[in-house]
């Protein structure tokens, strides 16, 4: 096996680990001078830990030639989000707000996990002030350099899409692990909301925010999930747990398909793609059935209310003191009109959120529904000296049109994963949700696995043009 | 739909001050904020049992014995 970083997945890395094909110390050398590489242009990391990953990576040789027992991530680099802690490291949040906080003195229980379990980490990665947004300046797509690469977990998107590392930790309050991995063509897990902990990550609205992993496979983004899950000791059974490959698979899964919302006011583009891969999964033995979730917008409102009024709660002092000028307009104003909203609307939202969440769980039922599936966006990545998103029914904000489809499954906490299923006139990736029952992130990734299997669409790969 | 007026008193209300030139933009995301308010009404009228079980987050400890594995 060759160490070929625009290509190597993270299991295909650990089998090259195993096979000794190339040492922890040859794996975390090349990585961090493919950063270098690409960082001039693309951007995706606020800072590198260049000395510390390569001492890491000499020690998971020794342990390896000492045969010590393995861990799931041993020697794997990982790139992790700017607003997780990483002990001695400072949390800055994209905010320059944050330039003057102190080194943060523990890892969020997820960055310990990661690290209990072998992972190096090859440094922060750019997010959205605060989380707050989709953009990820100054941090670049992959595939067009010109475009952003979408956020607010964008320069984790960006990084495990070129290469720079084989894994990253986002966040997703909103839609901030699925919309920058649908615009890189990455793979991207939100697990089920509250299953992990957010110890150590800083808050954007804590009654939505779900911590997750972007890869560039499924069986990493599962991997991932396992190790922050703690269920690191169920890692040797993914193989099993994705069934092998067959023509009809997933013979017995029953995928619902919306009738409107998800598939309304779409990119011609994302339509043509989401219809193929629906087809696929036809092929594949699912039986898709059209389900209509007539309170699909009423949860994109209950997640945007619950969003604006915690995130302002969070930046109260932020955004009433001197430092409020520091704040990006954009971000300061979403957090100024959430200290508007009246306590009763937010109140009200809450109650909403178990309306919508119970509404869904009929569709489900009604419907016998193993997931349901749809495109993870109404577009592919805009222009970054362009932030408007040009629909069907006219130009729209970048914002409220990249969030439109994944603010649903915030409202209703369900786990979704995103994977690539083709590309725009503008060779651009387009994404497609699998949206599971709570807690069944092991199905989706079955389904998503099946069809990743069968297009091979994961096997494209962005060629930033510093590469 | 709340009107200049109306949005100043808010702002004293909540402590915050704006510059004349980013109170329309303000005024603007408040009304969509409302507007999504009115979204939600509908279905707080129609809520009922559900088929997924309460999230109760309970996380795994991590103990001294899972880091010596």
């Amino acid at each position: 096996m060759t160490l070929d970083l625009a290509t190597i997945t993270l299991r295909e890395a650990m089998t090259g680990l195993d096979n000794r094909a190339f040492s922890v110390f040859e794996l975390t050398r090349e990585t961090l001078l493919r950063i270098r590489a690409t960082e001039p242009e693309l951007h995706a990391y606020v800072e590198t830990f260049e000395e510390d990953a390569l001492k890491t990576s000499l020690y998971h040789d020794r342990a390896r030639e000492a045969h010590k027992a393995r861990r799931p991530l041993m020697g794997l680099p990982i790139g992790i989000k700017d607003i997780f802690d990483i002990a001695g490291k400072k949390t800055l949040c994209g905010s320059k707000i944050r330039e003057g906080v102190d080194v943060a003195a523990y890892d969020a229980e997820t960055v310990h996990r990661l690290r209990r379990d072998g992972a190096i980490f090859t440094g922060k990665t750019v997010t959205q002030e605060f989380a707050a947004g989709v953009i990820s300046a100054p941090c670049r797509n992959p595939w067009d350099l010109d475009r952003i690469p979408g956020g607010s977990s964008g320069g984790s998107a960006a990084s495990v899409a070129i290469g720079t590392c084989l894994g990253a930790m986002g966040s997703d309050t909103g839609g901030s692990i699925r919309i920058p991995a649908s615009l890189t063509g990455t793979v991207g897990l939100k697990p089920t909301y509250g299953r992990i902990p957010l110890k150590g990550i800083y808050p954007l609205s804590p009654a939505l925010d779900t911590a997750g992993p972007i890869a560039r496979s499924v069986a990493d983004a599962l991997v991932l999930y396992l190790v922050i899950a703690n269920r690191a000791a169920e890692v040797a059974n993914v193989d099993a747990l994705l069934e092998p490959y067959g023509a009809k698979v997933l013979e017995g899964t029953r995928l619902g398909v919306p009738a409107s919302f998800f598939t309304d006011n779409i990119q011609p583009d994302v339509d043509a793609s989401y219809g193929v891969a629906v087809e696929m999964l036809k092929s594949l033995g699912a039986e898709v059935v059209e389900v209509d979730w007539a309170d699909a917008p009423a949860a994109q409102s209950v997640a945007a209310l619950i969003n604006r009024v915690e995130s302002s709660a969070v930046h109260h002092d932020h955004i009433r003191g001197e430092e409020a000028g520091l704040i990006d307009p954009d971000t300061r104003l979403r957090f100024e009109v959430g200290a508007l909203v009246p306590g009763d609307l937010y109140l009200r939202a809450r109650m909403a959120r178990e309306a919508v969440r119970n509404s869904i769980a009929r569709v489900y039922a009604r419907y016998e529904l193993a997931a349901i599936v749809a495109p993870t966006l109404a577009a592919t990545a805009p222009r970054a000296d362009h932030l408007i998103v040009d629909l069907p029914d006219g130009p729209e904000g970048v914002g409220p049109a990249l969030t439109r489809l994944t603010m649903p499954w915030n409202a209703t906490g369900q786990p979704v994963i995103s994977v690539l299923c083709g590309f725009d006139h503008d060779e651009l990736p387009i994404g497609l949700s699998i949206i599971g029952k709570p807690d069944d992130e092991f199905g989706i990734c079955r389904i998503a696995h099946q069809y990743e299997a069968a297009t091979a669409w994961f096997q494209t790969h962005a060629k930033a043009d510093a590469v | 739909m709340v009107t200049p007026e109306e949005l100043r008193v808010l702002l004293d209300i909540a402590g915050l001050t704006l510059s004349e030139d980013r109170a329309p933009a303000v005024l603007a995301e408040f009304n969509a904020q409302l507007a999504h308010g009115r979204q939600i009404e509908r279905v707080l009228k129609g809520a009922g049992e559900s088929a997924f079980a309460p999230y109760e987050p309970a996380f795994p400890k991590i103990t001294l014995e899972d880091d010596a594995k």
